[in-house]
């Protein structure tokens, strides 16, 4: 459209040379930086997430991987087959179960940190992270040290302790409580941080205008409080459950073994049965697919409309109440759940992995190192330390210089390439691991690009799953560079690769760094992308741990475990030493 | 140095918003021109055009004899090209680098030798007065110290034009007053044509050779600060650069040595007004500031009317009378030593040349 009289004036003005002009005109103007650098990444973005996508709708409906027929025949069997109808009860019931268990955490925890005047609140907000030391793969492992009827320590235990009769129980975490219960503790830190984040930020002057009015502390709780963080705890549980009903690592560990199957776990037994169903693994992805699109939006939808919760810029804290001598109960409730959520687990890993083998005694003297020994001398150890490492910090780097471009476009340019990468990007979030890892393997599995049989295939995985990760964490700190402080080097000669160099890069470095460390650890431990898409010499320490896991070598296994943790510990540790500086250099300097 | 040209230039967004409609003005070289207009006039979409952080969907900008803009002969120099300094309303202070460091990187850009730079730096921090401040961070500085910065990296280079958008906007009104004295000083020191956007008439009036008014993507007047007050253009320039009294009238009688007699819309009021040239054109105002509404005690004249006080406001250094004038509502201002209590009568004088006749501006105003 607006070609046209830009021609129409060239071609009147200068006949021949200016048509000419006028197309190298438009091909000038797009030839610029911007879109040079941004281009390409657009392009990898759209691919990356496409693909994988695509192939998970079609096979879905096709009767088997290759047959490219039209069938509803797999959506069918999901409700009809008995089997499956169980499963997809357990799921159901698992999901509600574990928010359930985050909001009878994170609940009380989050009114403690933020509304009390318990002890060490400011320290216990660390609490944020703690899924962090004890991801699934090894949380699941840990509990099952503890809580295994036979084997778990805390039945040994009792046993001896309450003089029980037998061998076995008196607790079990083989089922869906039990795996409701560990991704309870993993996943209420979103509870935590989402209520305690509403409640802190909410204007207190609201809580007082109702005193005002002669509420009572009671009826303030109940017709202010309340429903102002209602949003918060509604969306944070959702988002609970939405997360649990896609989690495979925790089923996988602690499910399956006692036959309690989710649509996770049962995924995965479909893709790796010989044939394997995929078309049924697909169908039954894309109904996990559809109920986290669904629950998002729904998520979505709460915290928008709720946005009533006002936070404004005065430096008061919140109405903080007096507990009395029942602030070290709160404080007493907060380190149990540290316990529970970190250091008990780790502690049972240590253990386990300093006995031979398991057995239904306690005693100091069976602790030997022959797991670590054992471990070591397996060159299959070094080779998943090694790929592990290489996929780490390569993938963590790549995710993050893609991620930089995607958030400079995002952020700074409105036009529809900017809004359209912004969505996009975000698929993957409400694609669940498992999910994700089936399409892959369909999806580099033929052309036009096979990656199966190598790394490329866990690394593109990877990359793929957590890209998001990355976006938000450039996205966000570049937000928070006024956009006239780019403008200004404009202004004062700089070209726009100089802008980026001087200005931008350095403004944005610390969120940069922050991101690749996080993406770096969610790396090490990734299972549920990994156990699809490896290949026989292509391990990673957590596929290596699943099959010790699978093969009952469980001692070896808390072995390996340790190690990961260790080895996860070191690398945050050399990050933080360097990384401090890194974000310090320019806020701190210069002070004394 | 050098002036700027603005010939017919518009900008529309994509999303079709017409942000600047037709603006078309000559700055003069080392002029101190100010774009003055309430938020969404257009001011500041065109002040970006100048420097080139807004591409101009119409028209020509010229720098002297360059052309930076030409929309039909696609000429567009970006910013880096055009040699200009600018002050940005955040201030725009570069946070990770020092004093020092933000107010050399136009130099650094420019590849000036090393031991320039250092005394081209210490040169524009003394006409700020922040010298001591060099080796600081910006986090570390004051509002006030952070503009004085921003204008220090401004000037540095010795650009050929000042762009300035609503600097002072952030500011507590103290520290305002002085910067504006500040800016006002190093203008007329430096002599670099400057552009200076704000939506503070006051502002506009104190700093600017010219002020330009500007009112839905166009300029409503362009003038020096008392052609500005004393002969606005419109009711529109006359509401926006201070307080008036706005008169509805029709002329009634013939025009006569810049005198014409007029009558109150819907009243008795009959008053003589003064017309620039020839008479305004649509539905007629006229316009009496407060301060020229004075009061005649004992006097006698053609202009002197008597008035009825409805309300009276004691405000410190002033007093300000709401009157009625045979049911007309005018607001006067006055020496606070006035007493008339409201209901009782005051002669007060309207004097033909502080009775201006305007034309009614359309639209929202």
């Amino acid at each position: 459209m607006r070609r046209a009289p830009a021609t129409e004036k060239a071609a009147g003005g200068y006949p021949l040379s200016l048509s000419w002009g006028a197309l190298r005109d438009r091909l000038g103007r797009w030839f610029n930086w911007t879109n040079l650098i941004s281009m390409p990444v657009v392009l990898i973005v759209a691919f990356m997430v496409t693909l994988p996508t695509v192939w998970l709708v079609i096979i879905s409906f096709r009767p088997a991987t290759n047959v490219a027929r039209f069938t509803l025949r797999w959506y069918e069997r999901l409700f009809t087959d008995p089997v499956l109808l169980q499963r997809g009860l357990n799921t159901l019931l698992l999901a509600t179960g574990t928010m359930f268990f985050c909001l009878l955490i994170g609940l009380p925890v989050a009114w403690c940190l933020a509304r009390t005047d318990m002890p060490f609140a400011r320290q216990l907000n660390a609490l944020a992270i703690l899924p962090f030391v004890t991801p699934p793969l090894l949380g699941a492992l840990a509990w099952s040290n503890l809580l295994a009827p036979r084997t778990g320590l805390v039945n040994i235990l009792l046993r001896q302790w309450l003089g029980l009769e037998g061998n076995s129980g008196p607790i079990n975490v083989y089922g869906v409580w039990g795996v409701a219960f560990v991704m309870g503790l993993y996943y209420s830190p979103y509870v935590i941080n989402f209520v305690a984040g509403a409640l802190s930020s909410m204007d207190s002057t609201m809580e007082e205008a109702a005193f005002a009015a002669g509420a009572n502390g009671w009826t303030v709780a109940r017709k202010i409080t309340l429903p102002l963080v209602l949003p918060a705890i509604a969306s944070s549980a959702l988002l609970a459950f939405v997360f649990s009903a896609g989690q495979f690592t925790i089923p996988a560990l602690l499910g399956v073994p006692g036959g309690m199957y989710v649509y996770s776990t049962t995924i995965h037994q479909q893709a790796k049965l010989w044939p394997p169903n995929l078309p049924l693994a697909t169908a039954l992805g894309m109904v996990l697919v559809v109920v986290a699109v669904a629950l998002t939006w729904l998520g979505n939808r709460l915290t928008s409309r709720g946005s009533y919760v006002t936070v404004t810029g005065r430096g008061f804290r919140p109405r903080v109440i007096r507990l009395g001598p029942w602030r070290w109960v709160a404080l007493a409730f907060c380190l149990f759940y540290m316990l529970l959520a970190a250091v008990l687990p780790i502690l049972s890993l240590v253990y386990g992995s300093l006995l031979s083998f398991w057995r239904p005694t306690f005693s100091l003297s069976d602790f030997t190192l022959a797991n670590y020994v054992a471990l070591f001398q397996a060159p299959i150890t070094w080779n998943a330390m090694k790929n592990s490492l290489i996929l780490s910090v390569g993938g963590a780097t790549l995710t993050m210089a893609l991620a930089v471009v995607a958030a400079f476009i995002t952020v700074r340019r409105k036009d529809p390439l900017a809004q359209g990468l912004g969505y996009f990007a975000m698929v993957p979030t409400a694609v669940p691991s498992v999910v994700l890892g089936v399409a892959l393997l369909i999806a580099y599995l033929r052309p036009p690009l096979v990656l199966y049989g190598g790394l490329g295939i866990l690394l593109v995985g990877y990359m793929t799953h957590f890209f998001p990760v990355g976006l938000k964490a450039a996205a966000s700190s570049l937000v928070q560079v006024h956009r006239e402080l780019e403008e200004s080097a404009r202004v004062f000669g700089a070209n726009f690769l100089t802008m980026l160099r001087r200005i931008t890069v350095p403004l944005i470095r610390p969120g940069v760094v922050a991101g690749w460390v996080t993406l770096v650890v969610i790396f090490m431990r990734e299972l549920a992308i990994s156990v699809f898409v490896y290949s026989p010499g292509n391990e990673v320490l957590a596929v290596q741990l699943y099959e010790l896991w699978n093969d009952g070598r469980v001692t070896r296994a808390s072995a390996l475990a340790v190690l990961v943790i260790l080895q996860t510990a070191i690398i945050l540790g050399l990050l933080r030493f360097f990384g401090a500086r890194v974000g310090s250099e320019w806020k701190g300097a210069g002070q004394g | 140095m050098s002036a700027v040209h603005l010939v017919h230039v518009g900008k529309t967004y994509d999303g079709g918003v017409e942000a600047v409609k037709d603006v078309t003005l000559t700055v003069k070289e080392g002029e101190f021109v100010a774009f003055l207009g309430p938020s969404g006039c257009g001011k500041t979409t065109t002040l970006r055009c100048i420097a080139g952080l807004e591409h101009p969907t119409r028209g020509e900008i010229r720098f002297g004899d360059t052309v930076v803009v030409n929309s039909e002969k696609k000429v567009f120099v970006p910013p880096e090209g055009r040699d200009i300094g600018m002050v940005f309303q955040s201030y725009a202070v570069w946070p990770h680098m020092t004093v020092f460091e933000n107010v050399a990187f136009p130099l650094r850009i420019k590849k000036v030798p090393k031991a320039e730079i250092e005394r081209r730096v210490r040169e524009a921090l003394r006409l700020t007065k922040i010298e001591n401040l060099a080796d600081r961070y910006p986090t570390q500085l004051s509002g006030g110290q952070q503009q004085r910065v921003a204008v220090s990296r401004a000037i540095v280079g010795n650009p050929r034009v000042l762009l300035f958008d609503e600097p002072l906007s952030n500011l507590d009104a103290k520290l305002r007053d002085e910067m504006r004295f500040e800016i006002s000083r190093l203008q007329r020191e430096l002599g670099i044509t400057t552009i200076y956007v704000t939506h503070d008439q006051s502002e506009a009036m104190v700093m600017a050779d010219r002020v330009v008014v500007m009112r839905e993507g166009r300029v409503a007047q362009i003038g020096t600060p008392e052609e500005i007050y004393a002969h606005p253009a419109d009711t529109f320039v006359a509401s926006f650069v201070g307080d008036a009294n706005l008169i509805p009238v029709r002329v009634a009688g013939p025009l006569e040595g810049g005198r014409v007699p007029v009558q109150v819309r819907d009243g008795q009021l009959r008053l003589t007004a003064s017309v620039r040239g020839d008479l305004p054109a649509g539905d007629l105002v006229c316009l009496i500031r407060p301060e020229n509404v004075l009061p005649a005690p004992g006097q006698d004249g053609e202009d002197v009317y008597t008035a009825t006080v409805v309300r009276r406001t004691y405000m410190g250094s002033q007093v300000e009378y709401e009157l009625d004038v045979l049911g007309v509502k005018l607001v006067m201002r006055t020496h606070p030593n006035g007493r008339t209590a409201p209901g009782q009568r005051l002669p007060v004088r309207l004097n033909p040349e502080h009775c201006v006749l305007l034309s009614e501006s359309g639209g929202g105003d």
